[in-house]
């Protein structure tokens, strides 16, 4: 396989091992079947949970569950499973916080997590993704996006964009990380709506 | 922040985890510095918890995904005469500009002192500009031969393999004329870019007129004149021409750029530019997959990059077959 050496990493989590399945296994799973999903649950958490600074905890709580479930067994089709997982976690929080949410919970039942919509055309993905990645890069701050720029599509490295832009490398560290930081939220959740700063 | 860990059971807040996950990340990518004791840290992080763990593997994969970003990279098309590779637009006067980057690319001057043929080649991934002493230039795309010979009422050039674009300093009394196989096109005050692949000659007018003329073995197979976006088309037997806008001609100059331009090209032609272009090849057996249409901005040299964002937009697999890159469903 071609691979990004820069970004790619094998991760051996002591505490996985003798498992069935590898980290390596498992991380392929949850990123090219989990985290797709993204959107749809972060759809699916904003409508039914209505306080909006508690959705990226749930989101990961979820994929907490989700992932620590898998590491005995890979749940197929993810789908489903991942949604169940989510229903769970919003029906204890409910509880716990004894909010009976305004729209009540029918929503939680009546999501069709079984419904898996054929894929539209893979053109018609590739081409939505591009304009996705334009958009929420239009979405950063002017010099966040610029030092993005450098770094992914010119490849200078954090020197040469210091003098590029005429600022210290270390105002060119935070610029990169609170761009990528948010260029991730965006292109995770592929909903401009809940950038979080953090 | 505890506010979080009220509604949460994971033991640290989902925002500080992306945080620090994208923090490692970019270090660990960045950083001059980074040692097997960052290394260490990273992994201890990482085993903290399964929050973490995910939040690493999450902005990863977002990470990747902005990979794509280099096929926004903005082409500048060639209506600025001389604009430096990289995208950078030189504010000198023309003429300083146009030496400075005859030098920066390595440019051979050339001086004709004999009527004889001297040949010139570029290797695969190669790119090189001659300037002729009248100002005229012929600039050479990859793995492209010509020979040229100048005397004082002709200026001949043979195509015998390859690619190369020219822009003709006109004089009426010394006719420029390229040969291509059997074919021969001829100055009429013009930029044309002239293609020579197996059994195919193309030649596309930019500027001014020239005059087409193809032949066959034995026998003459047709003679145009081309006006600004013409592209005349020959094989053995036949000879068309169409129409293309200025864009799309800009685009097919990109790579005086170091660049490649695809709008609605599928993967099959994409790669078939690419390999133009590298050493290393990219292969497509299966059909469907070849027929996937893209569009993008790519460096000529970033082939594996293409077959990467390749197999993240399109759900595609790659395959290392020897020094090649294999792309399947």
């Amino acid at each position: 396989m071609v691979e990004t050496p820069e970004t790619t990493r094998e991760t051996n989590d002591p505490r996985l091992s003798g498992a069935a399945l590898s980290t390596r296994d498992l991380k392929a799973w949850f990123v090219s079947e989990v985290l797709p999903l993204e959107p749809e649950l972060m759809q699916f958490l904003r409508h039914s949970w209505r306080h909006a600074p508690d959705i990226a905890d749930l989101r990961q709580d979820i994929y907490v569950r989700v992932f620590e479930a898998a590491q005995a067994q890979i749940p197929n089709p993810a789908k489903p499973f991942v949604f169940t997982v989510a229903r769970n976690l919003l029906i204890d929080r409910f509880r716990r916080e004894r909010i009976i949410p305004i729209d009540g919970v029918p929503d939680l039942e009546e999501i069709d997590v079984a419904s898996d919509a054929p894929l539209p055309d893979r053109s018609v993905i590739a081409r939505d993704e591009l304009r996705h990645l334009q958009a929420a890069l239009d979405k950063l701050p002017p010099r966040c996006r610029e030092a993005v720029l450098l770094r992914q599509v010119e490849g200078l490295t954090r020197r040469e964009i210091a003098q590029r832009m005429g600022i210290s490398e270390l105002t060119v560290r935070a610029h990169l990380n609170d761009g990528t930081k948010l260029l991730i939220n965006m292109l995770q959740d592929h909903s401009p709506a809940t950038v979080v700063t953090p | 922040m505890t506010k979080g860990n009220e509604i949460s059971s994971a033991p640290a807040n989902a925002n500080d985890a992306h945080a620090r996950a994208v923090d490692w990340l970019l270090e660990r990518r960045d950083s001059e510095a980074w040692n097997e004791q960052d290394e260490a840290k990273l992994d201890a992080w990482l085993a903290e918890s399964s929050a973490n763990l995910i939040a690493y593997w999450r902005a990863e994969s977002g990470i990747q995904r902005t990979e794509l970003l280099s096929a926004l990279r903005p082409f500048r098309s060639q209506q600025a005469s001389f604009s430096a590779s990289r995208g950078v637009r030189w504010p000198f006067s023309k003429i300083a500009a146009s030496a400075l980057i005859l030098a920066l690319l390595g440019v051979t001057y050339v001086y004709f002192a004999s009527p004889h043929y001297t040949t010139y080649a570029t290797s695969v991934g190669g790119h090189k500009t001659l300037t002729l002493r009248d100002g005229s230039q012929i600039e050479l795309n990859t793995n492209t031969v010509v020979r040229v010979a100048v005397n004082t009422d002709q200026r001949n050039v043979i195509l015998d393999k390859g690619e190369a674009y020219f822009q003709v300093k006109h004089n009426p009394k010394r006719t420029f004329v390229v040969n291509v196989g059997a074919h021969r096109i001829t100055d009429l005050g013009t930029k044309f870019l002239v293609r020579r692949s197996p059994g195919k000659v193309e030649v596309s007018l930019l500027e001014g007129l020239a005059r087409f003329d193809a032949e066959r073995e034995t026998d003459k197979l047709g003679s145009l004149t081309l006006t600004p976006g013409d592209v005349a088309i020959a094989t053995r037997d036949s000879l068309f021409v169409t129409r293309k806008p200025t864009a799309e001609l800009a685009s097919e100059l990109s790579w005086r750029q170091g660049v490649l331009v695809f709008r609605h090209t599928t993967l099959a032609e994409a790669a078939g530019e690419f390999n133009r272009y590298n050493d290393q090849k990219l292969v497509i057996d299966d059909p469907a997959v070849a027929r996937l249409e893209i569009r993008g901005t790519f460096r000529t040299a970033d082939i594996a990059l293409f077959a990467r964002i390749a197999r993240k937009a399109l759900r595609l697999r790659l395959a290392n077959r020897g020094d090649n890159i294999v792309i399947t469903q």
